[in-house]
């Protein structure tokens, strides 16, 4: 169905060509009551029908589907902005998809132009071309920019100091307006999808989300997702001595120096020693020009600081999530504040992330205006320092989330990790899989996908009950943006329940 | 000359009674008794799986009992993919692994049907054959696969095509067990069974004298008339199991797809290690009611044992038989193991000599409240009551 607001302009423009008077004359009234008709039927009304994207620049010929771009308000005049495109299938039946992006205060449409969307975001930062990997081919995909602050987000206090549990709830209620816009979709089935700190966001949510029998939530997706950070430091530096990185010698000093009885405690040692050899690990993970989102990928622009002055502007490249309670880390971030503080200009930039052409497309005069940016929204960039410098983490983990989730018998959750990444690295994830205790229901087995050059493993995948824990072979840290038709197999398969 | 003859009758005429005695002392003994009952498998459940059928289940010279089914991915038909899948028991079927899937057929239109498996005491290795592309659905021609483990189930090895050996002939399989010959003729051959398209159907057996390596074709029990499109009440033996008996010969109690003369069993014996299945030892038993199914068929200790949905035209009612008298005969006695939905079936033992294992059998069988392939359940059976 076209939109009333389309409609109408398409007839408003065939007007001049209507001949005679009468011909106008009954042409407008058709138009008023069409107009008025189509209006009626799109029930949530006039919010959402102006919401609709019906030309977006950079593409060769405008979507077979239907799409969205504009603001869900949610509570103190916070105004989420969302893009929400239907499926390429069967949008009336096919679930709603929520995905979030991580950071904290990075922006989900970095997974809708370079990831899983249906459109990518092309080099020069002007084309998008269609991708035949999009997860819209079977869903329904809501991409959320959250918190207030990041992207085209804003909150009309500016204030952007938020935490984990404020997050939950705004997402909760951005969900809610959501299909209070779009009250259609509210009987499809509905699943809660992230990346990276959306490891946070996602089991925080549907934690909400399941106590709501409005909403019909069936089960929650991370990709390399931030479960626990002392899994995510201890496993990371296992990570990094067996993909090569780290020498015998500072191997033998984390051993003596972190190590106890055959178990290591890299997170939170007390150890000075201990500590030092764990800064070493960090100096090679995240300065040495290593990409820490795939490890075989090039650092894309070269080799960066992790902090650096550029043409006036603090560039941030760390988003603050590991080794956080080291006293050098907690001394770097004192800084890092400190610097923000006193520079009328800081980006966060993810390091080896090239966010150049999204943010010279999203920044596109005439692109905002096609997604119906605010002028209130600041000018769009990959993540907002301010969002992530001051964000209160209050989850160390989210064990209880997942153990409410699987509680429940009735949502299906899918852990799955690229298996070259370091940021999130699959190890971390499949051990705090592992420890939630499920009982498993089949073994460890490859599972495979199509490729053009025939039948692949596209990873590994151990399933407990409606737990799930997958990895994605060759893949960093962005699973479909590396590995896209590995992707696309995984995701089609958990949201249609079938085998992997 | 006489008295010879006299006394070789005598002792015919002994022996006799010695063996009724037997069983009739077996008879008051046997008194089987659902001691155990677990679910292995439900659609829709483990792996996502859409349904789980056609159930397998074997000892192990270790002492362990393995079960296979075939894991249908996207839906209950017997074409599309699958996952072979398989459970294992090290404690006489108190506890089970996890599923492992050991064969996956990716996306096959007409992917992998079981089966038949085949445990080789001398070598101790378990053999699993089924086929692939057994309808010609979108693929050909149809072959017999071959996958097989040498620790005890934990590992396989890469599936290998059979059609070398046997030809492109279709060839399904059991479902259910093949033997390893433990008497003469043809001590430590392995006699898989099983059966053809329904136009080229009969039941046919594969052999190996050599542990598994090599297969040629044995017997072939064909359907009248052969290679031709069936009608109701043709001759037409399909889907066997097979159970070597304590004198050699093998019985084959098979599957009587369009009802020729009853609505029960087939019954066939080979007294040459499979080669031949000769018509002139074939009967149909009448006692066997069968509404066309796959059966579960066991020989211990010189009983056998009788499972399969006890009804002439619906698939309910799994029943457990058993006879003293080599098949000839069938005890009045019998045991509903599930008065409900249940289809294809199959049974083992242990025979370590020791007590207990005398003592049980294993029965699977596809198990449901609606449908009879809504789970797979696994059945502990005490032959003695429970004593």
């Amino acid at each position: 169905m076209i939109s009333a607001a389309a409609l109408t302009h398409k007839l408003i423009h065939l007007l001049p060509q209507a001949s005679t008077l009468a011909d106008k004359l009954t042409m407008w009234t058709s138009l008023l009551l069409l107009s008025h008709f189509l209006s009626s039927l799109s029930g949530a009304g006039a919010a959402r029908s102006e919401d609709e994207v019906t030309f977006l620049p950079g593409l060769r010929k405008q979507p077979s589907f239907r799409h969205f771009s504009g603001y869900l308000n949610v509570a103190q005049g916070k105004h989420l902005h969302y893009w929400f495109v239907e499926s390429q299938m069967n949008p009336s039946s096919d679930a709603v998809v929520l995905w979030l992006n991580g950071g904290p205060g990075c922006s989900s449409l970095d997974g809708l132009l370079t990831e899983h969307g249906p459109f990518l975001i092309q080099d020069d930062g002007v084309t998008l071309e269609y991708n035949p990997n999009s997860w819209n081919k079977i869903a329904n995909i809501l991409y959320l920019e959250s918190p207030a602050g990041v992207g085209f987000s804003y909150s009309d206090d500016r204030d952007y100091v938020t935490n984990d549990t404020e997050v939950s709830m705004n997402n909760y209620l951005a969900l809610k307006e959501f299909f209070r816009l779009f009250p259609e979709f509210s009987k499809n089935q509905l699943f809660l999808t992230g990346e990276s700190y959306g490891g946070i966001y996602v089991p925080t949510l549907a934690e909400r989300v399941m106590e709501d029998a409005s909403l019909n939530l069936q089960g929650v997706a991370v990709g390399n997702g931030m479960s626990s950070y002392e899994l995510n430091d201890n496993s990371l530096v296992f990570f990094a001595y067996y993909h090569g990185l780290l020498g015998s010698g500072l191997w033998t000093r984390l051993q003596t120096f972190c190590c106890r009885d055959g178990s290591c405690d890299f997170y939170n040692n007390q150890d000075q020693n201990c500590s030092t050899s764990v800064s070493e690990v960090q100096v090679i993970v995240y300065s040495s020009g290593l990409n820490m989102y795939n490890l075989y990928a090039p650092c894309p622009g070269g080799v960066g600081e992790r902090l650096s002055v550029e043409g006036g502007q603090l560039v941030i490249r760390d988003l603050g999530n590991s080794f956080i309670n080291h006293r050098w880390t907690q001394l770097w971030n004192q800084k890092l504040r400190g610097l923000a503080s006193v520079h009328l200009s800081v980006r966060l930039q993810p390091p080896c992330t090239n966010s150049t052409p999204s943010t010279l497309y999203l920044n596109n005069p005439y692109v905002r205006d096609a997604l119906h940016i605010s002028p209130a929204a600041l000018p769009w960039t990959i993540c907002s320092s301010e969002v992530n410098l001051n964000y209160g983490r209050l989850y160390m983990d989210v064990r209880k989330q997942y153990e409410k989730l699987l509680a429940a018998l009735k949502y299906r959750v899918l852990v799955y990790n690229g298996d070259v990444d370091m940021a999130c690295n699959f190890m971390g994830d499949e051990w705090f899989v592992e420890a939630l205790h499920q009982q498993v229901t089949v073994q460890r087995r490859p599972w495979f996908y199509d490729a053009d050059d025939g039948r692949q493993v596209g990873g590994f995948v151990k399933e407990f009950g409606n737990m799930t824990f997958l990895t994605v072979k060759g893949s960093g840290h962005m699973v479909p943006s590396d590995k896209p038709a590995a992707a696309f197999t995984m995701f089609s398969n958990f949201i249609k329940r079938l085998p992997f | 000359m006489k008295t010879g003859s006299c006394s070789c009758g005598l002792s015919w005429f002994l022996s006799t009674i010695w063996f009724v005695s037997v069983s009739v002392s077996r008879a008051a003994e046997i008194d089987p008794l659902v001691y155990e009952e677990q679910l292995l498998w439900v659609g829709g459940t483990q792996g996502q799986v859409n349904t789980y059928r056609i159930p397998l289940l074997t000892f192990t010279h270790k002492g362990s009992l393995l079960a296979f089914a075939e894991a249908r991915k996207f839906s209950s038909a017997d074409t599309g993919a699958k996952f072979i899948a398989l459970r294992r028991s090290t404690d006489k079927g108190a506890t089970w692994s996890p599923t492992s899937f050991i064969v996956d057929d990716g996306k096959n239109p007409d992917g992998l049907n079981l089966g038949s498996v085949v445990v080789d005491e001398e070598e101790g290795l378990v053999i699993v054959i089924y086929s692939i592309c057994f309808h010609l659905y979108h693929c050909s021609p149809a072959s017999a696969m071959l996958v097989e483990s040498r620790d005890d189930g934990l590992s396989w090895s890469l599936p290998r095509n059979l059609s070398v050996q046997l030809g492109a002939k279709a060839f399904m399989a059991g479902p259910g067990f093949g033997i390893q010959k433990r008497y003469n003729p043809a001590k430590g051959r392995l006699v898989v069974c099983g059966h053809g398209t329904i136009e080229g159907d009969g039941v046919f057996c594969i052999l190996s004298d050599d542990h598994g390596r090599n297969w040629y074709n044995g017997a072939a029990l064909k359907s009248i008339p052969y290679n031709q499109k069936k009608k109701p009440l043709d001759f037409n033996p399909d889907e066997p199991q097979l159970v070597e008996m304590l004198d050699g010969s093998i019985i084959v109690n098979a599957r009587n797809q369009n009802n020729y003369h009853c609505r029960c069993r087939v019954v066939v014996r080979s007294h040459d290690g499979g080669l031949t299945l000769p018509i002139d030892d074939l009967f149909f038993d009448d006692t066997l009611v069968d509404p066309a199914v796959a059966a579960g068929i066991l020989q211990k200790g010189g009983v056998l044992y009788f499972t399969n949905p006890f009804n002439a035209t619906h698939r309910v009612n799994l029943t457990l038989k058993w006879s003293l008298t080599n098949g000839t005969s069938w005890e009045k006695k019998s045991v509903q193991i599930w008065a409900g939905p249940s289809g294809y079936s199959s049974i083992t033992s242990l025979d370590t000599g020791s007590v207990d294992d005398r003592k049980y059998i294993y029965v699977i069988y596809e198990k449901g409240h609606k449908d009879y392939d809504e789970t797979i359940s696994f059945a502990k059976i005490h032959l003695y009551g429970g004593r």
